[in-house]
């Protein structure tokens, strides 16, 4: 029976393999009822490639030898997963899947695609999951590119959602050019060295980018919305964050744009953290560098919580509703920062106050003592009793030589252009309307 | 006669009173999966039977992610402050007494912050755990003051 069976498969290939004008060393699967993917994965010798014709395939399955299955035209096959297992296992290095749909919807914990394998290569897939999206379990070398992952299941609460790309024991992964929405932690880095993760869009989720025991990690050019946290560094050193784009961390209670805890040695550079609850928050953590930030209309714009040793300059304060907290964070080095809030005095034309900028930690420590008191941020009064408070003001968090003046370089957002273009013709239909309704509905003389 | 009834009426409700006001009162509050955050961590705590929570004597709730995280706790803020400390049964995920629970410790255990130290109300939960898994160590809360805590990422690295 079996024998039989693989005669059949065998004849079904070798006919594909004489109609299409592939060249040699591909297989064009046959999108049959009677014809299991698995089967065609099984016979495949390794580096052979598999190319799928449009229609959709029954999953699960387990790829064990180091092949390469790409879909003929992207967007045109599914592979639906079916129950508990995972739809697709990867077990074999080197393993190449490509442009296929992904549909594994049940909510379980086995994730939708496991892989096991070094230097595997997942590229423009479509992933709806119920799971975690994508799971790399003590395998290295591998990257994820243009794929997109979904959450599938309604009415699942966030906490027990699955992570979009969740990294464990896995190092030198790069994960670039992904978007992936409404899952638990978008990308989660776990005791993964060595990851590029840039120019990914992660939203509505828990945190976007989650590392934890992790080092040398970068992370570039993503863009990061609606997230409880955009960026949760925790437990890393030597890591980058760089021209990142944050925005709308605010929905929740806890919400930052970027969190450092116990990070060391972390470059957090040129990056726009707008409209956030906290821009910057940092914890715990010392001899990192914060330089040429924007922050941009958050309601706290950097908060520091017992960090020492830090680099803070050269970063942009603007319309925050405060610009900084800090408690226990004496001892940092912040120098050249615009507050836009803070009025400085520059007798000797450097551009830079004469006087410093001191972050009072009143308001930080009181809320701290009792959390429920946050409901008087920026209260009159709170303000009035924060001017009073000054013991202790030499061991304030302050920016010696705080900037007058915005610096001209720097990223501009594109919205502010586009903004400001809006509002000018706004303003200029407005005027022509009022003037013609002046014009035309005054009162003549009879 | 009946004015020494009503004394002895009035003395029995105030005692009943006093007692009903001393004793055990720290109780463990829910755990909000949207809003609680470990007082350590800063990650969101999730309803699960890694949660642990520490009630202060002046009736402060700190909630924390992971066992390992209220042991930070208690080494950066000493323990005189603290009413109750309560971790949860692994299996029925009920709050627990921490003096009273029973620990089992190993570096392969995932935990939210890789402490690797989960907890049960029943020593026979404990170790049918340990059997399970082939490997693990026993503890008490006393025990755990001689534990040393370590935040790894779950494997020994």
């Amino acid at each position: 029976m079996a024998a039989n069976n693989s005669k059949k498969v065998r004849l079904i290939l070798l006919l594909a393999l004489m109609l299409s004008c592939q060249p040699v060393g591909q297989v064009l699967a046959e999108p049959s009822s009677d014809l299991s993917l698995q089967a065609v994965i099984d016979e495949a010798m390794p580096g052979e490639t598999i190319i799928l014709p449009a229609g959709t395939y029954t999953g699960p399955i387990t790829i064990k030898r180091s092949i390469m299955i790409k879909a003929e035209q992207a967007g045109t096959v599914t592979l639906r997963g079916d129950g508990e297992q995972s739809a697709v296992t990867i077990q074999a290095a080197g393993t190449i899947l490509s442009g296929i749909s992904i549909e594994d919807e049940t909510f379980k914990e086995s994730p939708s695609v496991l892989v096991t394998a070094d230097g595997v290569r997942l590229e423009n897939l479509y992933i709806r999951t119920g799971t975690h999206g994508i799971a790399v379990r003590e395998a290295d070398d591998g990257t994820v590119t243009g794929t997109i992952i979904d959450w599938a299941p309604q009415g699942i609460r966030l906490a027990d959602k699955g992570n979009g790309i969740d990294l464990l024991d896995a190092h030198r992964w790069q994960i670039t050019g992904n978007t992936i929405r409404d899952v638990h932690d978008a990308i989660y880095l776990e005791n993964s060295d060595d990851a590029i993760v840039t120019d990914n869009v992660v939203e509505n989720s828990r945190y976007g980018i989650h590392t934890m025991f992790s080092k040398r990690t970068i992370i570039e050019d993503n863009i990061g919305r609606m997230n409880v946290t955009g960026a949760m560094v925790m437990t890393a050193e030597h890591s980058s964050v760089r021209a990142n784009t944050f925005v709308k961390q605010s929905e929740n209670v806890n919400s930052q744009g970027i969190l450092l805890y116990d990070a060391h040695e972390i470059v957090v550079q040129d990056n726009i953290v707008e409209g956030n609850r906290v821009g910057i928050y940092v914890e715990q953590s010392t001899g990192n560098r914060l330089e040429g930030n924007r922050l941009n209309r958050n309601f706290i714009g950097l908060q520091l919580v017992d960090a020492s040793d830090n680099e803070i300059n050269g970063n942009l304060f603007i319309g925050n509703v405060t610009d900084a907290q800090a408690r226990g964070s004496g001892q940092n080095l912040i120098t050249d920062n615009y507050w836009d809030s803070f009025e400085g005095i520059d007798a000797d034309g450097d551009g830079k106050s004469d006087i410093a900028y001191a972050i009072n930690p009143f308001f930080a420590s009181v809320a701290q003592k009792r959390p429920a008191f946050q409901l008087f941020f920026h209260s009159p009064g709170m303000v009035f009793l924060e001017g009073l408070f000054q013991a202790g003001r030499e061991s304030w968090s302050k920016d010696l030589l705080p900037l007058m003046a915005p610096p001209a370089s720097g990223r501009e957002t594109e919205q502010d252009d586009l903004s400001r273009h809006l509002v000018g013709w706004t303003g200029f239909v407005l005027l022509g309307c009022t003037s013609s309704l002046i014009y035309m509905m005054r009162r003549r003389k009879v | 006669m009946k004015r020494q009834f009503q004394y002895l009426a009035m003395l029995i409700v105030i005692i009943a009173l006093l007692t009903a006001c001393g004793g055990e009162t720290y109780k463990p509050l829910p755990i909000n999966e949207d809003t609680d955050k470990c007082a350590i961590c800063n990650m969101a705590i999730k309803d699960d039977q890694y949660a642990t929570q520490i009630v202060t004597k002046d009736g402060q709730s700190f909630k924390f992610d992971d066992l390992g995280d209220m042991h930070v706790w208690m080494e950066r803020n000493g323990t005189d402050t603290i009413g109750a400390a309560f971790v949860r049964d692994y299996h029925s995920r009920e709050w627990i007494r921490y003096e009273k629970a029973y620990y089992v410790y190993d570096p392969s255990i995932t935990t939210p912050m890789a402490y690797g130290v989960v907890s049960f109300e029943k020593e026979e939960d404990a170790e049918a755990f340990i059997s399970q898994m082939g490997t693990g160590k026993l503890m008490t809360a006393d025990d755990l003051k001689n534990h040393t805590w370590q935040s790894t990422g779950g494997h020994g690295a």
